[in-house]
């Protein structure tokens, strides 16, 4: 899944994933839909997000989802490596540091999966 | 001389017999004052122990001659008036260069009246001067008080105003007796009791200078109020100085500059951020479409060259945001290993340059190097040897990364960083570290790079510059020199 407020990056990161072969099952504007997404027994077993969003941040999406789905990865893409840093603390499997290459997203979503 | 038989003396009027007796003398002899007796024709019957040593025996002499000098009493004499009337006179008078208070009082009377009158003398010549200088210095103290372009008011421990200077009462817009008496509530803030900030409360609790920011609306403009106290001998606080200083400008422009930097906070997150995600956009775009195989070389060569730029814009944004914390926020220098800062610097730089034949020569390894530093050591080496690469011009790009203890001060190490990138002239030498300088404007790079570098290096207390790469006396790059402090 990926949760990321700019329309444009979820439609590249959607594409580049399709891409290299693995499936987007849903692409949130905002965690709110996601936390629902969620809610609502969909599964998934990664989650790409932005940090810093309208109304609930990365790091608060992401400690909301967990109360459903505990061990559910998630890769931060932030533009702010201090922001990064919070995020790694606050148990997200990794992150990256914007601008990044198509390749390193696809590496990262690589590693996690298996 | 008269002579008299008579044991005591009562010095009142109607006194039948009254004598001078040895006892008496000898009395006033042991007295610290100029002490006579003097006879109705102003002549000199007695003169104690101090008047005989300091003036000579003066008996039987006039008294106006020895102590006056004139020819005859004085009209104002006043002892003249005692022996016409009886009663006690008291007159200062300048005897030679003193000041001498007298004071005549009937010693004894006959039928003819006062016979005799006791003259006693002080010298208050000390105590004229000491009193001059007083009033002098008062009149100083008064005088550099009101010429104080600062307001300052003098204050009883109980808030009443004692006095006030002209900058005060300029300041207040009234008259010295519309303010002194009044309670300094009252005057300045028009209160019934203290404000809240007052920094006078302050004093009397803890006895200490206080200073506080007062503004409106409780005075007519900004001020920095500094409130001492004065102590008497007993340790008790008996009045308190407030002095005023005026920083309403200073502080219009603080708020001015609040506004701005708020405004450009604001604006350097719109770029970080905003732009941040768009330059992302952008090279997921460029790396989509490079994924493409059916590309003709010319098409992926300029897809490439737009990607490097994205790349160069986003290293602008990002230290111009490196910058700008440097600038705003205190560092935490901590000992670091350089050779693994440097492990990384290089291994990021072989990605980075990947196309290009690079070699870094180093012997700056893992535990030979411990310097003061953070974390943003890895842009200093980055972007120094990343720069050496970036312009040397042909491949192979040879940098060296040399370090040693500094010769000059032991506590730092030297470090080099030596390209074979052709040299940089004088004039850029010296500019090479300012705010948006590149000394070849046609390379790429950030223009913020070694500003960044050298902001970092001096947070830490280092130093940075650079130097001439000479082989065999001819110029074939640079040395960049940081010193940075072992840790």
């Amino acid at each position: 899944m990926v949760i990321e407020d700019d329309k444009v990056l979820r439609e590249l990161y959607s594409d580049m994933l399709s891409l290299a072969g693995m499936e987007v099952v849903a692409s949130m504007a905002s965690g709110l839909s996601a936390i629902e997404f969620i809610k609502d027994g969909n599964k998934v077993d990664l989650i790409i997000m932005d940090y810093r969003m309208p109304v609930l941040n990365g790091i608060a999406t992401m400690k909301e989802i967990r109360k459903f789905c505990p061990d559910i990865p998630v890769i931060f893409a932030t533009a702010d490596e201090v922001m990064g840093i919070t995020a790694l603390d606050a148990g997200a499997a990794a992150v990256l540091v914007k601008p990044f290459a198509m390749e390193q997203l696809i590496n990262a979503v690589k590693k996690l999966k298996k | 001389m008269i002579e008299r038989e008579a044991k005591d003396i009562v010095p009142v009027h109607d006194n039948p017999a009254p004598v001078l007796s040895e006892d008496i003398k000898k009395g006033y002899d042991l007295i610290d004052r100029y002490i006579m007796i003097i006879n109705r024709d102003f002549r000199v019957e007695f003169c104690n122990m101090k008047v005989r040593n300091e003036m000579g025996d003066v008996t039987g002499r006039p008294c106006y001659e020895v102590f006056c000098l004139e020819i005859s009493p004085p009209a104002d004499c006043p002892l003249k008036k005692t022996m016409e009337f009886g009663s006690t006179n008291s007159k200062i008078v300048m005897c030679k260069d003193k000041h001498i208070h007298f004071f005549a009082q009937p010693f004894s009377s006959d039928k003819d009246g006062i016979s005799l009158a006791l003259l006693l003398a002080l010298d208050i010549t000390e105590m004229i001067k000491v009193g001059k200088k007083e009033r002098e210095s008062r009149e100083m103290l008064e005088s550099l008080f009101n010429s104080m372009a600062d307001p300052v008011t003098i204050h009883a421990p109980d808030y009443t105003i004692m006095d006030a200077n002209i900058s005060a009462l300029n300041l207040l817009g009234m008259k010295k007796e519309d303010v002194v008496g009044k309670k300094c509530h009252e005057i300045f803030h028009q209160q019934n009791s203290p404000i809240k900030r007052c920094p006078m409360r302050q004093t009397l609790l803890k006895g200490d200078v206080e200073k506080s920011l007062v503004g409106r609306p409780d005075l007519n403009g900004d001020y920095l109020v500094n409130t001492t106290p004065v102590f008497d001998k007993n340790g008790r606080i008996v009045r308190v100085l407030h002095s005023l200083k005026d920083v309403t400008e200073l502080k219009d422009m603080e708020r001015k500059l609040t506004r701005d930097n708020e405004r450009l906070l604001m604006f350097t997150d719109l770029i970080t951020h905003d732009m941040g995600n768009y330059s992302q956009g952008a090279l997921l775009a460029i790396d989509m479409l490079l994924a493409d195989e059916t590309l003709s070389p010319k098409q992926r060569r300029y897809l490439e060259m737009a990607r490097i730029q994205m790349q160069s814009a986003h290293q602008l944004l990002e230290n111009a945001k490196k910058l700008s914390r440097l600038y705003e926020e205190k560092i935490e220098i901590v000992p670091m290993d350089a050779g693994i800062v440097l492990m990384k610097v290089i291994s990021q730089l072989k990605k980075t340059y990947a196309s290009r034949n690079i070699r870094i020569n180093t012997e700056v390894k893992m535990g030979t190097h411990t310097v003061l530093a953070d974390e943003l050591l890895f842009d200093v080496f980055i972007n120094i040897i990343g720069n050496s690469i970036k312009y040397t011009p042909s491949d192979p790009a040879v940098v060296d990364v040399m370090a040693e203890v500094w010769e000059d001060d032991p506590s730092f190490y030297r470090f080099e960083v030596i390209d074979r990138a052709g040299g940089i002239s004088e004039e850029h030498k010296k500019s090479i570290f300012s705010r948006f300088e590149r000394y070849n404007r046609s390379s790429p790079g950030s223009g913020l790079g070694l500003t960044l570098v050298k902001k970092i290096v001096e947070n830490y207390g280092g130093k940075i510059w650079v130097e001439d790469f000479r082989v065999d006396g001819e110029v074939k790059g640079s040395v960049f020199v940081v010193l940075l402090k072992r840790g």
